[in-house]
């Protein structure tokens, strides 16, 4: 998730505590979400701190097939919900593959150059420990 | 707030998703050994460092019959509890109040109180010998003469006098410069070298802005070192593999006219790193699980605010 920290991990911690009880949130100094986690299932982890850019610009330094699109959020209104259903759905996919491929791409590149998983990682600078730990 | 249902829907159908997704992988990866990283970082784990904080604080109290001192320890099961410490000879109505501390390192932090202006001085710097005989005896012999203390002494610091760090609070350079010279030893010397040379520090020391008579109380703190182990960054083995586990999760949000931000789209994506091109994408939009918006109004908010223009959702 790209800025879970900042944004979305507030909107989720409910719904995955009624579904699954007891999870794992791992917090920074500010009470910023770091990463979510649901024992032997998923981890729910902010991308915006592993590559600290804007999904715009990453999905453009990636070079990824499906770029992240634009999408006016200030005519949003409940009573619209319904005329902007096409536009949305369409908006929100591309910005979820964006966000897998550059995943996938930084993954790649990094594993190919410095032999680290990224999702070994939490954040930039964890990423450039581990990359120091393993190359230097 | 009522369960936001596209959100639970979304939720519980990406753990669905997540575990067919594993399960595919597994099965597909099976002979491929997982990534060893975290093997080795449990070996940095093993060789931490060990490191004893014992802390130890109360107060002396001071009985004039015997001309004893008490160490009352804030912890009475400490073995320093009621350890009484005689003065005999010195002038003990100039002393008041101690702070006894042992910690990771030996340190005497010395405070003491002035008659001139009754306040406590947090920096010392030990007065002129001709002066400050007495302070100096006493200090000294709290802190070294005393056979428990020398017995911690030789446990924790003689075996290796390089741990030794002694240091004062004092308020001007020249009063460092004595202490550095009386207190940071780095090199090895026996124990009769290191008090000699303790001494001479002390009595080397000027600028001194009270005298012993002026003092009525002063305090200390004591600090010893236990030799920790060294903790070295190992080098990580490399992984073997990435984890070929990677999704996207998103999450579109309404403002309502009270602030109150409400998610009304959902989405994820699963993909596999060996496999791209071929992804699990699932979106959940509120309508879909709702009659009609006025349920959404009333599931949100309860009906009670109008719509308002949503701000771009950070990130």
């Amino acid at each position: 998730m790209h800025n879970l920290g900042g944004f979305d991990a507030i909107f989720i911690l409910k719904t995955l505590a009624s579904l699954h009880g007891k999870f794992n949130i791992l917090m920074d100094g500010t009470k910023d979400t770091i990463s979510l986690s649901i024992k032997n299932h998923c981890v729910i982890k902010d991308s915006y701190r592993i590559l600290n850019g804007s999904l715009a610009t990453l999905s453009k330094i990636f070079n990824v097939p499906v770029q992240k699109s634009q999408f006016d959020h200030s005519k949003v209104t409940l009573n619209n919900l319904a005329d902007i259903r096409s536009e949305l759905i369409e908006y929100l996919n591309k910005d979820l593959i964006s966000l897998v491929d550059v995943m996938i791409a930084a993954t790649l590149n990094i594993f190919k150059i410095y032999q680290v998983d990224v999702s070994e990682t939490y954040s930039a600078s964890s990423l450039a420990m581990k990359i120091f730990r393993t190359n230097f | 707030m009522k369960e936001n249902p596209a959100l639970l829907q979304a939720i519980n159908t990406l753990n669905q998703s997540v575990s067919q997704l594993k399960e595919s992988v597994q099965s597909i990866n099976a002979s491929v050994p997982p990534s060893s990283n975290k093997d080795v970082d449990k070996d940095v784990d093993k060789v931490d460092d060990v490191i004893n904080h014992q802390s130890q604080q109360g107060h002396f109290d001071y009985n004039e019959d015997t001309s004893t001192l008490t160490w009352i320890d804030n912890n009475p099961n400490n073995p320093f509890h009621n350890l009484n410490i005689p003065v005999n000879d010195y002038n003990t109505n100039q002393l008041g109040e101690y702070t006894l501390i042992m910690d990771s390192f030996i340190t005497a932090d010395i405070k003491y109180r002035s008659k001139r202006d009754g306040i406590w001085v947090t920096s010392l710097g030990f007065p002129h010998p001709v002066n400050t005989t007495r302070l100096t005896h006493v200090a000294w012999f709290v802190l070294f003469k005393y056979p428990l203390f020398i017995e911690i002494y030789h446990k924790y610091v003689s075996k290796n006098f390089n741990n030794v760090v002694t240091t004062y609070a004092v308020e001007n350079n020249s009063q460092w410069s004595q202490l550095n010279y009386a207190l940071n030893r780095t090199i090895k010397i026996t124990y009769e070298q290191w008090i000699n040379h303790w001494i001479e520090g002390i009595r080397r020391l000027a600028d001194m802005p009270y005298t012993v008579e002026e003092l009525t109380a002063f305090e200390f703190k004591l600090y010893f070192t236990v030799e920790s182990k060294r903790r070295f960054i190992k080098p990580l083995q490399p992984s073997q593999n990435p984890n070929p586990l990677i999704g996207s999760l998103d999450i579109e949000t309404v403002t309502l006219s009270n602030g109150e931000l409400i998610p009304y789209a959902i989405g994820f994506c699963l993909s596999n790193l060996e496999h791209p091109e071929s992804k699990i994408r699932k979106t959940y939009y509120i309508l879909d699980y709702l009659e009609d918006t006025q349920d959404f109004k009333i599931a949100s908010t309860g009906g009670a605010h109008p719509p308002v223009a949503c701000p771009p959702p950070a990130g």
